[in-house]
Parts: structure tokens; C-alpha cells; sequence
């Protein structure tokens, strides 16, 4: 009893102070230790009974101590190297999507951003840990179909030809198909297959509307989206995250979900968001990004005066 | 240092020689056997059986739960931490409480266990699962030699252990120490067992295959062990209530080992999806990567290497050629035999550049660095060329020359020409060794 009321003022107490640190949600952080240390934390108290029945009335003495602590050191073992790999998997996972996309300097680090961003509009809606963590596999992988391809990488030309077009309208499915074997991925299957849904129904590759995408997708579709307009391009600048965030607010009810695009505006108080750097030699990258939404229009069929990512 | 027996890196003596006959069935056959025996014995001499059911059955209610709740880790094996720690505590308890369990011989344990266990892994059948009979086996085994050394054999001029223990007055610390090693040998009896089980199902040298059981087990086996004594010691003045509280500490621990193999697993299922990137760009053949990593492990083992080695082996070889993803333009078919050696070099190291970047272990980036290298360095210029490299390079050439074809012709076709660059191109040991995996492979398999 006196181990549960410890934990639970001692999970409280630390995500206090994380949301007054970083701003991260209160609700979010409690639940997450609860249900990743929660369980350790009650395991304490009763080891601590355990010792002294074992000194006690079994007659054990000091040696006690030592049956009592080696499963002790195990578990910590455990705990330890549980968390280095998750550290090591998340470096790798990382790193080799990075390395898919070294054939598009401009490219370069753009499923981390978004990624990153994603996290942070995931937690201003409120999601659980779950699903934060769905999500953030899910960003940092939506454009592994595209990455893999390779028929873009000559492209010279200011849009898409036709086969080119079809590549892009393919490649969320192309994603899922890779990435279908990964048990751990079976959350965000989903969220990167519709991640270029159109709220108005427009979008690629069924036409979902509204609340039909996925939440996370639609979360995606928003973190894509600015941070293609935050990233240069062969002849055109990188536009700085207050006029990227006007050409987004712009897009919401018709591109994007107003929701996330009014949590997006919240999270950019909050966090300074940099521009990317443009890279020492852009030499052979494609003049277009399928993620700029000026191409959603193009491929959703819609002509409109070029507000977004031309120049600037 | 520059001697070439050290140069060779990490293989150990010759690759072992003797088959072991003694396959993963005998495990089973000999547990299927002590049941029995345990069996018959009860019913001809129950003892304090029936009068301690409650003691009993809550042994063998835990040892049931825990086999349900088995889980996988990465080498396919699954570990039921919980039945091994309970049952070992079951054949150690001599007084629980105020019952009397010092008449209760190994026979009516070993029934009990036997009968918990299948108990346990029934769900598991009947949702279509294998029932792993022979990592039971291994299990069951471990809990008969505790009994047996604790409750059977005249260890202590000439009385049983458990005599000792109920007899004993005064500090019970040297009973402890005497639980806790018994507990001991009956995990080292289960990491053997298991070795023997492994060796067999992967074609590996038995010795290696201990060693890696050992190195990956002892920890979790020492806190088996403690646990286990500390129930049937605290059985003594708790009774049955000793079962559910010394087993927290081994949940929380079968809670951290569950969590880290799930990771582990998360992990391997990563690299390898993400090494599939090179073939959709159709940088690769499809499924090269996958069967280079495959042939790799089959070499790896077939030489004797480490857990160790076979795991950064097997993801150098998944990643060997990630360095491709960053090429404007594919070479010819993917296969990087066909290409100059200079671009061989560049692709090697560009992959390199891409593995240190990941979380992998420093052996894996060295590992692809080397694939492209000859193995003449290795004499000429008495460079060291790691081990896994060398494994890499043999395996690669393979697929590329076979090409994913299972024409008996092509497979000949490609050995011969992996034979005309042996001791120049390809190391010669590595090389035989492929041929043997390929020759157990096409002897077995359709």
C-alpha cells in the first residue's frame, strides 16, 4: 500500500516538472510511467518485505541478501540493455531511412523532421503513448515507398511526367507493402498508406474525406506539408516557418484537417521550428517535391494560382 | 601480431568433426521416460501426496502459469522463467508451513510437474502453435535432477540432503547456500540440455553452442536459481503464501528479459526490411540481401563463431550493399561480382558509411567495409581481414553467380568459380565450408 501511494506521488511529482519544463502533456507522461515503470516501482516495496521475512523467521541472516538481489541485478540487467537497444534500434531505423534519402540533397533529414513535428502535433491532440509511438514509426517511414524507388532520381524537368505521377500515387502503397512483414508497424500500416489524403477528398490513394483518414495520417499530411515549404528546392528558397505556417492555415478544410493545422499554429509558439539547411551542392536534385502541396493540387486535379512554393 | 594464424581472426581449431547424433529427440525421449517412472512410483507409493494437495497443487498451478506465459527470444527458443524457478522451489521445499513434505519423493514431483507443464503449453497447441516439446523437455529435466540430487540421492553420509535440511539446527544460512547450489546445478543440467537441442536443430558445434547458452543464460540462471531456494526456504515459516510473493521479483525480471526481446526482435525485423530498400530500386536482385544473410549464417555456424558473431554476420550481410541506395544509377542486375573493383570498393565503403551511422555494433561497419577486399592481403600484405568479412564476400559472389536459381548447373557453375579464386579472391576455409553447408542443404531439403 505504502509502495502504490509512493509511486504514484513520485510519477506525479516528475511529470510536473517535465510540463513546466518542456510543455509536454501532464496526462501523457503520467500514463506513460505508469504503464512502463508502474509495475517495477510496486515489485520495490514488496522485495523489501520480502528481506525481512527472509532475515527474520526463516533464520536465513545476512546471506539473504544475497538470494534477494540476484534476481534484483538481473532484472536491472535487463532494464538496462532494454533500453540501449531501443536507443540503438530507434539510431538505425534512423539512419537508414537517411540513407534512402542521400539522392535528394534537399530531401535530406526530412522524414526526422517530420517525424519530430509529428510527435509534437500528435501531443497537443492529446494522443496516448501508444499511440505517440504508432505515429512517430509511422512519420519517420511514410515516404519509405518513395525513398526506395529510384526512377525519380534523373528527373530534370520543373513537374512529374505521367509514369513519374503514377510512381508518387503509388508510393504510400509501395511503403506498406515493405514494411507489411514488421510486426511492430502493424499501429502505422494505416497512417502511412492514406498520409497523402485530401480532407476534401481529393487526395491519393482512395479518396478518403475528412474523419475517414486516419488521424495520424492527417497529422502527417499537416508535418509534410510545412516542412516541404520549409526546405529549398533547385531554384527556389526555403520560405521561414511564420510564412510557411500562412500558406498551411491557408490549405485547412480543403488540403488539410483544420484541427491539426490550428494545433500546428499552437505548437509553433512553443517551439522554434529552423528552417533546413539548403545543401552545399544540390547538384541533380529533382526541381520538384511531391510533398510540396502545390503538386497535391496538381495531382487532385486542381488549378489555383500558385500561393505556395513558388518562389518566393 | 602479424602472424597469419592471428590474422585469421576469430576462427577457433577445425570445424568440428563429429556430427552429434544425439539429437534434440533423446531430450525428449528421456523426460517422456522420467514422467513415467515418476508416475508409476507415485501410484505405487503416494506418500504425504494427498494430505499436502493444497501445497501441491499451488506448485503446480504456478509451474502451469509460468509455462503458459513463456515467451520468445531471438534465437526462435522460448524461455518459461517462472516454471523453471517454481518447479526447482517444489523439489527443495521440505516443510511448508506446518506441513510435513520431507516423505515426499521425487516421484510424485516429477508427476506433478510433468502434468502442470502440459497443462500450461496446451493453450498454446490448441491455438495451432507448436508445443516446443523439446525446450519443455529441457525444463522438465532440470526440476527431476534437483529432486533427485535433493530428495533421492545419499549425498551426506549416507542421507539424503532433505534429511539434512529437516534435521538441521541453528542459523539456516548453509542450507541456503546448499538450496541455492542444487538449484544451480538443476540450471546448468537446463542450459546443457537446451545446448544439446540447439546444436541440433542448427547444425552448430555442441561446445559452442554451450558456450553461447552459458554466456547468455548464466545471469538469467543464477536469479532462477536464487528464487527457487528462496521459495522453499520461505516456504518454512509462510506456507503457500512464500509462491506468489518471492515470484515478484522474478516477474519483474521475466518482465525487463520479455521487454528486451521484444526489442531484439523489433530490431532484426527492421534491419531486415530496411535492407530490402536496395531491391526495390532494383539495385538489387530481389531477395538478395535476404539469401546472402541466410548463407552467411549457415557458413557462420558451420565454422563454430560465436552468438555474437552470427548476429552482427548476419546483419553485415543483410546491410552489405545499403550503400547502393545512394547511387543515381544501378549497376548491371545489382551484382556487385560484375562490377569493377574499384566501384566494389566504393559501394563497400559507402554501405560502411551508412552502417556506422546506425546503432549497430562498430563489428558490423568493419565487417562490410572488408567484404570487398581479397583474401590475398591477407597473406601478401598481412593485413587482417576480419572473419566476417571474409564469410560475406564468399556468400555474395555465391548468389551473385547463382543468381537465385536452384539449377543443380548453375549451383555446380557457381562453386567452380568461386574454386578458380580460391586463396587469391576467397579464403579457402570459408570457402569449404560453403561448399559443406550446400552439400547438407541440397542432401536434406527437396
Amino acid at each position: 500500500m505504502a509502495s502504490l501511494v509512493f509511486s504514484l506521488v513520485n510519477f506525479a511529482s516528475i511529470a510536473m516538472i517535465v510540463r513546466v519544463d518542456s510543455g509536454e502533456s501532464f496526462q501523457s507522461m503520467f500514463l506513460a510511467m505508469l504503464t512502463t515503470s508502474g509495475l517495477a516501482q510496486m515489485g520495490y516495496g514488496v522485495i523489501g518485505l520480502l528481506f525481512v521475512i527472509l532475515w527474520v523467521p526463516a533464520q536465513v541472516g545476512p546471506f539473504s541478501a544475497v538470494l534477494i538481489l540476484l534476481p534484483l541485478f538481473v532484472a536491472q540487467w535487463a532494464f538496462v540493455q532494454y533500453a540501449e537497444e531501443e536507443r540503438a534500434h530507434e539510431r538505425t531505423l534512423a539512419a537508414l531511412v537517411a540513407a534512402g534519402e542521400t539522392r535528394d540533397p534537399y530531401a535530406v533529414g526530412h522524414s526526422e523532421r517530420v517525424a519530430r513535428l509529428s510527435v509534437l502535433l500528435g501531443e497537443g491532440l492529446g494522443l496516448g503513448p501508444a499511440q505517440t509511438e504508432a505515429l512517430q514509426y509511422a512519420a519517420i517511414l511514410h515516404d519509405i515507398g518513395w525513398l526506395g524507388a529510384q526512377a525519380w532520381a534523373g528527373s530534370d524537368t520543373k513537374a512529374p511526367d505521367k509514369s513519374l505521377s503514377e510512381l508518387i500515387a503509388r508510393h504510400p502503397a509501395v511503403g506498406v507493402a515493405l514494411l507489411s512483414d514488421i510486426a511492430f508497424l502493424q499501429d502505422s500500416l494505416d497512417s502511412i498508406k492514406h498520409h497523402h489524403e485530401r480532407w476534401d477528398g481529393r487526395g491519393y490513394p482512395d479518396q478518403l474525406v475528412g474523419t475517414d483518414i486516419p488521424l495520424a495520417s492527417r497529422i502527417i499530411a499537416v508535418a509534410d506539408s510545412f516542412d516541404s515549404l520549409t526546405r529549398g528546392r533547385p531554384g527556389r528558397q526555403a520560405l521561414p516557418s511564420n510564412r510557411a505556417l500562412q500558406v498551411v492555415e491557408s490549405r485547412a478544410g480543403t488540403h488539410l484537417d483544420p484541427t491539426v493545422v490550428a494545433v500546428l499554429a499552437r505548437v509553433l509558439e512553443r517551439h522554434t521550428w529552423a528552417v533546413a539547411e539548403p545543401p552545399p551542392e544540390g547538384a541533380g536534385a529533382p526541381l520538384w517535391d511531391h510533398d510540396d502541396p502545390v503538386m497535391s493540387d496538381m495531382l487532385a486535379g486542381i488549378d489555383r494560382p500558385a500561393t505556395a512554393g513558388q518562389g518566393s | 601480431m602479424n602472424a597469419p594464424d592471428i590474422a585469421l581472426g576469430v576462427v577457433r581449431g577445425p570445424a568440428h568433426g563429429v556430427r552429434r547424433r544425439l539429437t534434440a529427440r533423446w531430450v525428449v525421449h528421456v523426460a517422456v521416460a522420467v514422467a513415467v517412472i515418476g508416475t508409476i512410483n507415485t501410484i505405487r507409493n503416494p506418500g504425504p501426496f494427498l494430505s499436502a494437495w493444497l501445497v501441491v497443487s499451488s506448485f503446480a498451478v504456478l509451474i502451469g502459469v509460468g509455462e503458459y506465459f513463456r515467451f520468445p527470444v531471438e534465437d526462435g527458443r522460448q524461455l518459461a522463467p517462472m516454471t523453471l524457478a517454481t518447479g526447482l522451489a517444489f523439489a527443495l521445499t521440505s516443510v511448508s508451513w506446518q506441513v510435513d513434505l520431507t516423505h515426499l519423493a521425487p516421484g510424485p514431483i516429477v508427476m506433478v510437474s510433468a502434468i502442470a507443464m502440459l497443462c500450461g503449453a496446451l493453450p498454446h497447441a490448441a491455438r495451432g502453435r507448436s508445443l516446443r516439446v523439446e525446450e519443455m523437455a529441457a525444463r522438465f529435466l532440470a526440476i527431476f535432477v534437483a529432486a533427485l540430487l535433493f530428495r533421492w540421492a545419499p549425498l551426506w553420509s549416507g542421507r539424503t540432503l532433505l534429511e539434512v535440511d529437516a534435521t538441521w539446527v541453528g542459523s539456516r544460512w548453509p542450507v541456503a547456500v546448499l538450496l541455492a547450489v542444487i538449484a544451480a546445478i538443476g540450471l546448468f543440467t537446463f542450459l546443457g540440455l537446451s545446448a544439446l537441442v540447439m546444436a541440433s536443430r542448427s547444425a552448430g558445434s555442441l561446445r559452442q553452442a554451450f558456450l553461447d547458452e552459458v554466456r547468455s543464460g548464466a545471469g538469467l540462471g543464477l536469479a532462477l536459481s536464487a528464487t527457487g531456494a528462496l521459495i522453499a526456504l520461505a516456504e518454512r515459516p509462510l506456507g503457500v503464501l512464500a509462491l506468489p510473493l518471492f515470484l515478484v521479483p522474478l516477474v519483474l525480471t521475466q518482465f525487463a528479459l520479455r521487454q528486451y526481446a521484444a526489442i531484439r526482435a523489433t530490431y532484426a525485423q527492421t534491419v531486415r526490411v530496411l535492407s530490402r530498400l536496395t531491391e526495390m530500386g532494383g539495385f538489387t536482385r530481389a531477395g538478395h540481401p535476404d539469401r546472402v544473410a541466410e548463407l552467411c549464417v549457415a557458413v557462420g555456424r558451420d565454422l563454430g563463431l560465436s552468438g555474437r558473431d552470427i548476429r552482427n554476420l548476419e546483419n553485415a550481410a543483410l546491410l552489405h550493399d545499403i550503400g547502393q541506395v545512394a547511387l543515381r544509377a544501378p549497376i548491371p542486375a545489382g551484382a556487385t561480382l560484375m562490377a569493377a573493383p574499384a566501384d566494389q570498393r566504393r559501394i563497400a565503403s559507402d554501405s560502411a558509411d551508412i552502417v556506422r551511422k546506425t546503432g549497430l555494433p562498430p563489428e558490423v561497419a568493419i565487417a562490410v567495409e572488408h567484404q570487398a577486399t581479397p583474401y590475398r592481403v591477407v597473406r601478401e600484405q598481412r593485413q587482417q581481414v576480419p572473419m566476417l568479412s571474409r564469410i560475406v564476400k564468399v556468400a555474395n559472389a555465391y548468389d551473385d553467380l547463382v543468381g537465385g536459381s536452384i539449377a543443380l548447373r548453375r549451383r555446380e557453375a557457381a562453386v567452380e568459380r568461386i574454386h578458380l579464386g580460391l586463396g587469391y579472391e576467397y579464403d579457402p576455409r570459408v570457402v569449404d565450408s560453403l561448399v559443406r553447408v550446400l552439400a547438407r542443404r541440397h542432401t536434406k531439403g527437396p
